[in-house]
């Protein structure tokens, strides 16, 4: 088996990000899977940051801490931890033979990069064609750069030749690329955010599409804008999402609420970053569980969906759209910086059999109510501009709508509400609310972005099996107590301070797991990490 | 006929409440409105919380009754999800100017074509008698025992800056003029913000007679936006003369036609799950 990863590591503006993509579509032409792990900070230029591109002729999902090559753009070595790399694969621009560039190639940073990349494919005996055809991609003016790269295959010297499989040509998707895709795919018309990191990215991916797909993507002044702009416009009859990080959403909460109350469909992607507060903007964490399980003041049904990779965000996304619409409620796609921005390599692309449906009622009577009482609790929806009165409600209201204080209709109603759970809990059953690999008697649980790391340390760990919880509201009790109650050893992994899974597996099964592989410094696990942890535990 | 927009909910504001009068210039504007040709399907009310809230329960046609401050961006969703609605907000002072005074701020410059009606009393009075950012120096309310120490700012001179396309005063004393109003608002294309003086009888009792003694008529809009702000910072919410009437109008594109908005709904949409599942490497 062949896994290897490379390092590219330099200054903010450098075009790490660039020349870490480049490489990855080289090596996904070539025929290998590929994820790619982008570590930066909060700024625009300067600073440290890097790249990991991690490959391998066998699926992947995550990415790995030791390097076999490295393309060092920065030459201050800030934080560089040279004990990670075998050290003569180190490239960098010293590897230019001034003698031998030519004088039509401009020896700035990105011929550099350029440079360094084909000097990288030529140690490997990589052919020139694939990274060629990465440039023809991502570059309008690609025959310079092209130019730089054969000048570096030629200046390297073969060290070890890699195999390629071409016609293994793979997708290379990031979550935030998931997230778009499942939008469009269920119908999106209107996307509303404020920029916010790591959510930001599926602002700028759909800004990009919207007219060719005939959608609105705009930008409100602040969440809370954002958040009752959106139900204003799902109330009018559009298919909408707002998108924000954990400081966002706590601006939303209270309209949260009012969609639980006014049974406004909507749906919130949610992209955590390293909390609390402004926290590490720019890193990972898990730690908005709770936060959006149980946020908005007031009880009401919701649906917390959790994805934990690109596929699965096209699937979760398409969920969350046919819950929130089907059932008139609000859906949140969990997410997070690690999920959002990194590179997964996919065979292919899928659609779950969801058809996107606004859920409207062809021709409301004349006795319509907004709010009739059902026995699903699910009460057909219409909208303003069609033949009945569309009335919401923040205050309770009966089933026309109206205000009202009167205690039995105050019970019915949140009766009413909360009927929609076992429907909810019903649907969702058949949708997979938990997923899991490996055999054995022992049981790794997690959510989320953890997925990958998790499944790749599977291959070292005899006898564990791993299951992962996506859907967090309704909570899949059955599912999992019965994981639990099967299991010798139960260890949680999360990417928390505190176990936020476990406390609601505790609060909804019962269940007490007291092994816990907790990581909160703004990093995602790698596999090797898992691994050396789940043996100190044993 | 106005009834056709009552409904038989029980009317909650105080006995003898001015809102009445602002109520049925309300329903007189819309049947107005159906009139002139509107299908009255497409009115649409949103409603902030406390007493302007109410009048999402007392009008008979589709609302949406949000949060407090929050009238304003619900609003302006409805129109983003179907420009053919005719959407009027209805807040108060305390959502208007205090809570929400952003989204003001944010509309007036965006110019969705809506009208919000700012039902100004100078005090939160469902709560029960507390300053707004729009009551003056001195005032003694519950929470400002020894008289408030704040001056008020001048909202209507903050929404024409941020580029109001359509700011307007009435008073509910002259129901007339708030019916003509309010028709005008509806005809302008853009955003179009009246505020509306409402006297609180039960804690304010003596701005009814302020408002008839102080006010007076203004006939025409100002020729720019200067003049007008000359004219909306003549009355600084405190004290001196009240001048009511449309003191600002200006032709502009309003945000559906910039963003090319349409009735979502009718939208029937082909997912391109082809070009979705194009090779992304």
């Amino acid at each position: 088996m062949i896994r290897k990863s490379v390092l590219i590591r330099g200054r903010a503006g450098q075009g790490i990000n660039f020349t870490a993509t480049l490489l990855g579509q080289m090596l996904s032409f070539a025929g290998y899977y590929v994820f790619i792990y982008r570590d930066y900070a909060s700024l625009i230029r300067g600073g440290h940051n890097f790249n990991i591109v991690t490959f391998s002729d066998q699926p992947l999902y995550s990415h790995d801490e030791k390097f076999e090559a490295v393309i060092n753009l920065d030459r201050s070595n800030q934080d560089f931890r040279k004990d990670l790399v075998r050290k003569d694969l180190v490239l960098d621009e010293k590897k230019v033979n001034q003698d031998e560039w030519p004088k039509d190639i401009p020896q700035n940073q990105y011929q550099i990069n350029n440079f360094l990349l084909g000097y990288l494919a030529g140690c490997w005996g990589l052919p020139t064609k694939f990274l060629t055809q990465s440039l023809r991609k991502e570059l309008k003016l690609w025959q310079l750069a092209a130019a730089a790269v054969k000048l570096g295959i030629r200046q390297s010297v073969l060290r070890e030749k890699l195999p390629i499989y071409p016609s293994h040509e793979r997708h290379l998707l990031t979550g935030t690329n998931g997230i778009v895709i499942g939008s469009i795919a269920s119908g999106l018309d209107v996307y509303l955010s404020y920029p916010m990191t790591p959510a930001t990215g599926v602002l700028i991916e759909l800004a990009n599409q919207a007219k060719q797909r005939k959608m609105l993507v705009a930008q409100i002044e602040d969440e809370i804008g954002v958040i009752n702009t959106a139900l204003g416009a799902s109330y009018g009859g559009a298919m909408t999402m707002v998108g924000t990080s954990g400081g966002g959403f706590a601006l939303m909460t209270e309209a949260m609420s009012l969609a639980g109350m006014a049974e406004i469909p909507l749906v919130i992607y949610l992209s955590q970053r390293t909390g609390p507060s402004t926290g590490v903007p720019t890193y990972n964490a898990q730690g908005d569980l709770n936060f959006a399980r149980f946020a908005g003041h007031g009880e009401f049904p919701r649906v917390l969906v959790a994805p934990g990779d690109p596929q699965e965000a096209i699937d979760r996304t398409m969920e969350a759209f046919y819950l929130a619409y089907r059932y008139r409620v609000p859906a949140i796609v969990l997410s997070d910086k690690h999920l959002g921005e990194s590179y997964y390599s996919l065979d292919q692309i899928t659609f779950p059999r969801i058809k996107p449906d606004r859920f409207i009622v062809e021709r409301p009577g004349a006795n319509y109510e907004n709010y009739a009482l059902t026995a699903s609790g699910v009460s057909p929806r219409a909208v303003p501009g069609q033949r009945a009165w569309a009335r919401a409600n923040s205050y309770e209201h009966g089933p026309d709508g109206f205000t009202v204080e009167d205690s039995q209709m105050v019970k019915k109603m949140n009766d009413k509400r909360f009927r929609k759970e076992s429907g909810l809990a019903k649907k969702i059953s058949n949708w997979q609310p938990v997923r899991s690999w490996g055999r054995g008697r022992n049981l790794i649980i997690g959510w989320g972005s953890t997925q990958g790391a998790i499944r790749d340390s599977l291959s070292e760990l005899r006898g564990w099996q791993f299951l992962q919880v996506s859907y967090l509201a309704p909570f899949p009790r059955v599912e999992v107590k019965k994981a639990i109650d099967r299991a010798e050893r139960v260890v949680l992994v999360e990417n928390n301070a505190t176990g936020l899974l476990g406390q609601l597996i505790a609060l909804e099964t019962g269940c007490l797991i007291k092994d816990k592989i907790l990581k909160y410094d703004g990093r995602p696990f790698t596999s090797h990490e898992i691994i050396n942890q789940i043996k100190r535990i044993l | 006929m106005i009834s056709e927009f009552d409904t038989s909910q029980i009317n909650t504001w105080c006995p003898s409440c001015l809102n009445n009068i602002a109520l049925r210039s309300v329903k007189k504007s819309f049947v107005a409105l159906v009139k002139d040709g509107l299908n009255k399907r497409k009115l649409t009310v949103v409603a902030d919380i406390g007493c302007a809230g109410k009048f999402f329960d007392y009008l008979n046609v589709n609302g949406f009754y949000g949060l407090h401050g929050r009238a304003l961006p619900t609003a302006f969703g409805v129109k983003m999800a179907n420009p053919e609605l005719k959407v009027f907000a209805f807040l108060g002072d305390g959502g208007a100017y205090a809570e929400g005074l952003n989204h003001l701020v944010h509309l007036s410059r965006l110019n969705p074509d809506l009208t919000a009606l700012v039902f100004n009393n100078r005090i939160f009075a469902l709560t029960i008698n507390q300053v707004t950012p729009v009551t003056e120096y001195g005032y003694r309310g519950s929470t400002t025992p020894e008289g408030s120490a704040d001056h008020p700012y001048n909202p209507l001179s903050v929404a024409l800056s941020a580029g109001a396309s359509f700011v307007a005063r009435v008073s509910v004393l002259n129901p007339e003029m708030m019916e003509s109003v309010i028709k005008k608002a509806s005809q302008h294309q853009g955003f179009s913000l009246i505020e509306v003086l409402q006297p609180c009888l039960t804690f304010r009792p003596d701005d009814r007679i302020q408002l008839q003694k102080q006010s007076y008529l203004i006939n025409k809009p100002a020729s720019s936006q200067a003049a007008a702000q000359k004219i909306i910072r003549s009355w600084n919410y405190e004290s001196g003369r009240i001048p009511l009437g449309v003191f600002y109008q200006q032709k502009r594109p309003t945000w559906e036609e910039r963003h090319q908005i349409q009735n979502w709904r009718r939208l029937k949409r082909k997912i391109g799950y082809q070009s979705l599942n194009q090779k992304r490497s």
